[in-house]
């Protein structure tokens, strides 16, 4: 334990020494680069060799951030090239702070060190987001990032004033919302769309994949007895099938390849409060196995999540870096001059979609079975929100797969659609390798998922709801727990039993293919239907390929579009655009803010620039003052205790 | 043990006939709305000689595909096959069940249809993409609807595998709570329509490609890779009749023998409604099927709502 903490400590020094290191070299991009990467690798890997020398579950959120960091660190040094000289001292030094603040996230009690490192996080993240700040809509993100951040940083300076005096709703409520602010909860998540297209790809991998699931990690920190709650199993199951659903939706229909992945984020992290939320109430109704299933399948999705959408994030960003645009409807054929990322892309895409033989299937199985569990055995409400829980997961399911089809055949399969995309530059080595690192562990994570869960997710679940956990194991018996780890290890055991023989089958009847008809291929133009003279025009856009599907949805994502109809025998011109900008932003935020702004407007006419006025001002408060402490009844002995107060600062004065 | 080896050598029997007479059915439909539309219509075992011609021609690649696409028709099969491994014969239980393999089963038609899309995608053809963006809105309800069904079999039998859950349902099961289970079997009829691209939702004898969904993803593949899919089309019908007829097929105890009797007589029977409902019913609009799939949900629905209010376990 002592050896844990210190290596831990050890790291986090590494890791700040070498990011102040790289800044120290501010004219030499090389150096920086060697200390910058090295100290960062190091370090990680220092982490990673006393990964379960403190609790489970903070090995569950350091894991994320271990893998994502050193892939993102290898990813940054060809991602940030040609970037703009004497600036990678500066990027260093932001993300080896970042992680450092992350690291000590996941192992700080509740307390003011932790608002310290969350708030540190929260600032060098920003900083990051907006590297590129010469750009208005990079700043424009960066700013909205900012908003949320300092946000739930004020949440937490409340919550670290009235931890001991207020009441256990107040504080569940404001720690699910500083937290849920981090995580991309519904409504709070405004910033992941716009801040992850504007960050660099590894810190938009890093954050997507390990910084918002750190969320959790706060909530179990500060309110540990939210686990606990009937009300808070409600509150966050609601928000986790509305997080799901809206989130794939509204990516779903995005033509932005970065913000489609970052609503994917939000989707997730929806199936994961889901989890958290069946589990609470597999407690609440006492169905131990239903808790077990969930909780371990909000964890094994949480680490199955981070590395599929870090290695997506990543494919996106050498994707930026080849075709220097991210917009789908521009792309197309990328596969060709980018095979390695394609193919990663592509598995991975399937993975998140939640498809067999891959890893995100089985953290969804899990949760499946959970459900089903508690519709087997549950009644009433249990029931109802076990069989809306399923049904709905199958249609973010389904939603997912639309959203991830298109995301790939727009970008890599089928013919470029743009000039950008007939020069898009070749891969590059540096940046398939980090991609291979974490889509790799991905596929391995599919089949050691089993032992996993058993060694290490269980005991993280088992740590954060010992208290409501015990009780029913005192009456169902520990058999009880053994048996249902036995049954946890073989669902996932069998799963990735049916993966590998899926995979045997694919490959055996390509073979057989591939040597029992012997007639050779032939390669020519697309047939379609005859047509003689296919062009890059006709096939579909990505737009165009979720447009049934975003128009079914449309009484939710109300889209906006621009249609200029061609009109006279020779019409020049003909336009559609469609946009589907975040339902939370449109509805509820922008007329807060424009509320807010028209009433600070209202109250700027006092600020005229006029001496007289401002005395006048002072003069009518004091007078109001003076008459409310007047009126106001001297009887209770709490105003009389202030008013001695105030009049003995007076006198010291 | 010698039950077990019993079981075992009925199952493996009845998937090595699933294979081998699965394109029948295909026959068996076709033949039906020949004797509708009063024509001699093509032979019983037309499907046969087509996959047998398609063996021995050549593919013809597309320049604009690559990889995605000579790897899709051989997962396609790969999926059905597993799908088919996954399920029981008649009453005997697949070997290969295991807690939750329920959920793979619905998600093994999902990596089925999203490497078909994907192949469709790479083509770059307009047909093409058109029939892919179609058959992923309509994925997406039917997904639902399928869960749904699984959901409410999960209630009622309190078994978490598909074999448990198809097996264990008796006779008494359809006495005291048939209504709930014509429902399920409804809407899961109305799914299997719609997974396998039979009409109403989709028509794969139509002339005119725009109104296609799964035949216009499958435009460009020729030569073994369109035999490979046509087999796996026709698989995976069997695959969904047979979940159909199990579900119907109560447990009769010691009558083994009537049992899989039945269970073919309604594979068969179900393949020749599926051939009526195409005779008699034109494909509906394509922005009627959310609707008829959102009909089903809700028919899927209200089985587990009157189970739940009526039900009770009926595995005994």
């Amino acid at each position: 334990m002592e050896m844990g903490k210190a290596v831990l400590l050890a790291s986090i020094i590494l890791l700040g020494v070498g990011g102040i290191g790289a800044l120290a070299c501010r004219r030499n991009d090389r150096w920086a680069n060697i200390i910058g990467l090295s100290s960062c690798l190091t370090a990680l890997f220092l982490k990673l060799t006393v990964l379960f020398a403190g609790t489970m579950l903070s090995a569950c959120f350091q894991l994320p951030i271990i893998l994502l960091g050193a892939a993102g660190a290898i990813h940054s040094i060809g991602y940030m090239e040609h970037h703009g000289k004497c600036r990678m001292g500066l990027y260093w030094f932001l993300f080896n702070i970042t992680l450092m603040a992350m690291l000590a996230v996941t192992v700080l009690p509740r307390g003011l060190s932790f608002v310290a490192a969350w708030e540190i996080m929260g600032l060098a993240s920003f900083a990051l987001v907006a590297f590129e700040w010469k750009k208005s809509e990079v700043r424009q993100a960066a700013w909205i990032y900012l908003l949320s951040c300092e946000g739930g940083g004020l949440l937490l300076i409340w919550l670290l004033m009235n931890l001991e005096s207020a009441p256990f709703g107040a504080i569940a409520a404001v720690t699910l919302a500083a937290f849920g602010l981090k995580a991309g909860f519904p409504l709070l998540h405004v910033w992941l769309p716009e801040a992850h297209p504007a960050a660099p790809a590894p810190v938009s991998a890093l954050m997507s994949g390990a910084m918002i699931p750190l969320g959790f990690c706060g909530i179990i920190a500060w309110c540990p007895m939210v686990i606990g709650n009937t009300a808070a199993a409600w509150v966050l199951f609601f928000m986790g099938l509305t997080g799901m659903l809206m989130g794939i939706l509204f990516g779903a229909a995005q033509r932005d390849l970065k913000r489609l992945l970052a609503y994917s984020s939000v989707e997730n992290i929806g199936i994961m409060t889901l989890a958290l939320a069946l589990g609470m109430l597999g407690l609440k109704y006492g169905a131990l196995p239903m808790t077990l299933l969930a909780f371990s399948g909000f964890l094994l999705h949480l680490i199955n999540h981070a590395l599929l959408k870090g290695t997506l994030f990543l494919g996106a960003g050498s994707v930026y870096k080849a075709a220097h645009t991210l917009d789908m409807d521009k792309m197309g054929g990328l596969i060709k001059k980018m095979p390695w990322t394609g193919g990663v892309f592509c598995i991975s895409s399937l993975g998140i979609s939640g498809l067999p033989p891959f890893c995100g299937f089985a953290g969804e199985l899990l949760i499946y079975v959970a459900a089903f569990y508690g519709i087997a055995y549950g009644t009433g409400a249990l029931l109802a929100a076990c069989v809306t829980a399923a049904v709905l997961l199958a249609v973010t399911g389904g939603t997912a797969a639309a959203a991830f089809a298109k995301t790939v055949s727009a970008v890599f399969l089928g013919e470029p659609r743009s000039a950008e995309a007939v020069e898009a530059e070749s891969e590059q080595e540096n940046m398939v390798v980090p991609m291979l690192f974490t889509g790799g562990a991905a596929l391995i994570m599919t089949l050691i998922a089993p032992w996993v869960v058993n060694n290490m997710l269980m005991e993280a679940a088992t740590e954060f709801s010992a208290p409501w956990l015990i009780p029913t194991l005192m009456t169902a018996g520990v058999e009880a727990l053994t048996g249902w780890k036995k049954i946890i290890f073989s669902v996932l055991g069998c799963n990735g039993i049916c993966a590998l023989v899926l995979t045997f089958l694919t490959l055996l009847f390509f073979y057989l293919r591939k040597n029992f008809c012997r007639r050779p291929d032939r390669v020519g133009i697309t047939w379609d239907c005859g047509y003689a003279e296919p062009t890059a025009r006709m096939q579909y856009t990505a737009t165009a390929f979720t447009q049934p599907l975003a128009d079914l949805f449309n009484g939710v994502l109300r889209q906006k579009k621009k249609i200029v109809k061609p009109e006279n025998l020779f019409p020049d011109k003909a336009v559609i655009e469609v946009t589907a900008p975040d339902g939370g932003k449109r509805w509820f935020w922008k007329p807060l803010f424009q509320m807010a702004s028209r009433i600070s407007d209202r109250v700027r006419h006092l600020q005229s620039g006029l001496l007289h006025i401002y005395i006048l001002i002072m003069v009518l408060a004091v007078l109001i003052m003076l008459v409310w402490c007047l009126l106001t009844p001297l009887s209770s002995g709490n105003a009389q205790d202030k008013i001695e107060n105030t009049q003995e600062v007076v006198s010291h004065e | 043990m010698n039950d077990a080896l019993t079981n075992f050598l009925l199952w493996s029997g009845n998937m090595v006939l699933a294979l081998v007479i699965s394109p029948l059915l295909i026959g068996i439909i076709n033949k039906t709305k020949a004797f509708f539309a009063g024509r001699q219509g093509p032979r019983l075992l037309q499907l046969y000689y087509d996959l047998a011609k398609l063996l021995k021609r050549s593919s013809v690649y597309s320049r604009s595909t690559s990889a995605v696409f000579r790897i899709a028709p051989c997962c396609v099969l790969a999926a059905s096959c597993m799908m088919l491994l996954l399920l029981p014969a008649a009453c005997v239980k697949s070997p290969f069940n295991f807690i939750g393999d329920m959920i793979l089963f619905v998600y093994l038609a999902g990596i089925g249809r999203m490497l078909t899309v994907l192949a469709a995608m790479e083509t770059a053809s307009a047909f093409e993409g058109m029939g892919s963006s179609r058959e992923c809105q309509f994925a997406i309800l039917a997904e639902g609807v399928l869960l749904a069904v699984l959901a409410a079999l999960v209630m009622l039998t309190r078994e978490f595998s598909l074999s448990g859950c198809l097996v264990t349902l008796k006779l008494n099961a359809w006495l005291s709570g048939g209504t709930s289970l014509l429902f399920l079997a409804v809407a899961f009829y109305l799914v299997m329509l719609c997974e396998n691209c039979r009409v109403p939702v989709d028509d794969p004898e139509t002339h005119l490609e725009l109104t296609m969904i799964h035949e216009a993803m499958i435009l460009d593949n020729s030569g073994p890779d369109l035999a490979l899919i046509h087999y796996a089309a026709a698989l995976k019908l069997w695959v969904f009749l047979s979940f159909l007829a199990s579900l119907i097929l109560p447990d009769l105890g010691n009558w083994m023998v009537w049992e899989f009797v039945i269970y073919y007589a309604l594979i068969f029977l179900l393949t020749i409604s599926i051939g009526v409902v195409e005779s008699v019913m034109a494909r509906y609009r394509f922005r009627k099927v959310p609707q008829f799939l959102a009909g089903a949900l809700a028919v899927a629905l209200l089985a587990i709502v009157l189970a739940a209010v009526f039900g009770g376990n009926w595995t005994k």
